[in-house]
């Protein structure tokens, strides 16, 4: 055996070594606290809570494919648009995601934590801006289809159905 | 199966909530994914469980009502949680304890408060509730991805298992290092 197919097979060892280190990592873009007070001129009203009845439960199941983590929601209402702090798993870890809704549509969306090994290029605003003026059909659907990214299409499944959440939500807690 | 790791647990109205390997359990059934507590109690049938970064609300069957992290709860590091004597839910952090109100959404400071704050459980956790737990940690066999996990954190073979694997790892170390020194020696010839 060469020293270079030697070296080749201990620089395999070393990568398979190291990647599960790093894969794990939560990336924090921006706190979610700060998000909330940016997206109300720096005075957020108090959070208030939606519970998840058995028919919104059923609701977001439909939406999610699955039910929500937990029983009740926290927003953050102005009476003009109101924001969610949502999460949804890509393909492992949770995708936390603040969402702003005002007059029934898609103000803002942003990637405020993500902890996924790929996928994080859902991140920046070539794909999040795509969500902006977004609503619901008559028939619970999107008004838009979203582009997806190569490699990247369980983070972008995710935040399509975080957008469909969130509008869902808005719904029902009518302005 | 013998478990090895560290379980902190509090014992609740009869119910035992557990931690182990960032895992919460509630009478030995999984909750969730969950840093190591550091006080629960319960409040109006609402169980409440605490660790230095995270708060999390439980059904008494303990379904999940919130998981509140840091922009829901109070800065600093969470020492203990308790009761105040009119009811409240209250959170000692580093150097400040905090109030919050009924619904759990929003709190304040608080100076020289009497409470209940919660204690670990001095009575042993029974084995009906252990064998539970065993069961859901050996689950229905091992994932692949489990057994990777677990060979690259050392936990195979006990406590050998890591030194095997720090072993391991100066050996390719030294290995990848004269690997370097060899190619250099050829490639200068």
């Amino acid at each position: 055996m060469t020293t270079t197919t030697i070296m080749k097979r201990h620089l395999i060892c070393w990568i398979i070594l190291l990647v599960p280190q790093f894969q794990f990592a939560e990336d924090i873009y921006q706190e979610p606290k700060e998000f909330i007070s940016e997206s109300f001129n720096n005075t957020p009203p108090d959070p208030q809570t939606l519970w998840l009845t058995r028919d919104l439960k059923a609701g977001v199941k439909k939406i999610l494919g699955h039910n929500y983590s937990s029983f009740r929601i926290r927003y953050w209402d102005d009476g003009n648009k109101s924001l969610w702090i949502l999460e949804e798993i890509g393909k492992v870890k949770p995708i936390t995601t603040g969402i702003v809704v005002s007059d029934q549509k898609i103000e803002r969306i942003k990637v405020l934590i993500y902890r996924e090994s790929h996928g994080y290029e859902v991140r920046y605003p070539f794909f999040t801006n795509q969500f902006k003026d977004i609503k619901l059909t008559s028939k619970n659907r999107l008004t838009k289809k979203i582009d997806g990214i190569s490699g990247a299409t369980l983070s972008v499944n995710a935040l399509t159905r975080l957008t469909h959440l969130a509008l869902y939500l808005d719904q029902q807690i009518s302005h | 199966m013998e478990l090895e790791s560290e379980i902190i647990g509090y014992e609740l109205n009869n119910k035992w909530i557990l931690w182990m390997e960032d895992t919460l359990f509630l009478d030995g059934k999984t909750v969730d994914q969950f840093s190591a507590i550091k006080g629960a109690v319960t409040h109006q049938n609402i169980i409440i469980v605490a660790s230095s970064t995270e708060i999390i609300l439980l059904t008494v069957e303990g379904d999940i009502i919130e998981k509140m992290s840091s922009f829901n709860i109070p800065p600093g590091i969470i020492q203990n949680i308790g009761l105040s004597k009119e009811n409240f839910l209250l959170i000692k952090t580093n150097d400040e304890y905090y109030q919050f109100d009924k619904e759990f959404l929003q709190w304040e400071k608080v100076d020289g408060i009497e409470a209940n704050w919660s204690m670990l459980s001095k009575n042993e956790i029974p084995e009906s509730i252990m064998n539970n737990i065993k069961n859901e940690y050996s689950g229905e066999g091992l994932s692949l991805y489990r057994i990777i996990l677990d060979m690259h954190a050392g936990r195979f073979f006990t406590k050998f298992g890591i030194f095997f694997a720090d072993f391991v790892a100066l050996g390719l170390i030294f290995l990848t290092v004269t690997g370097i020194y060899n190619l250099l020696k050829i490639k200068s010839k």
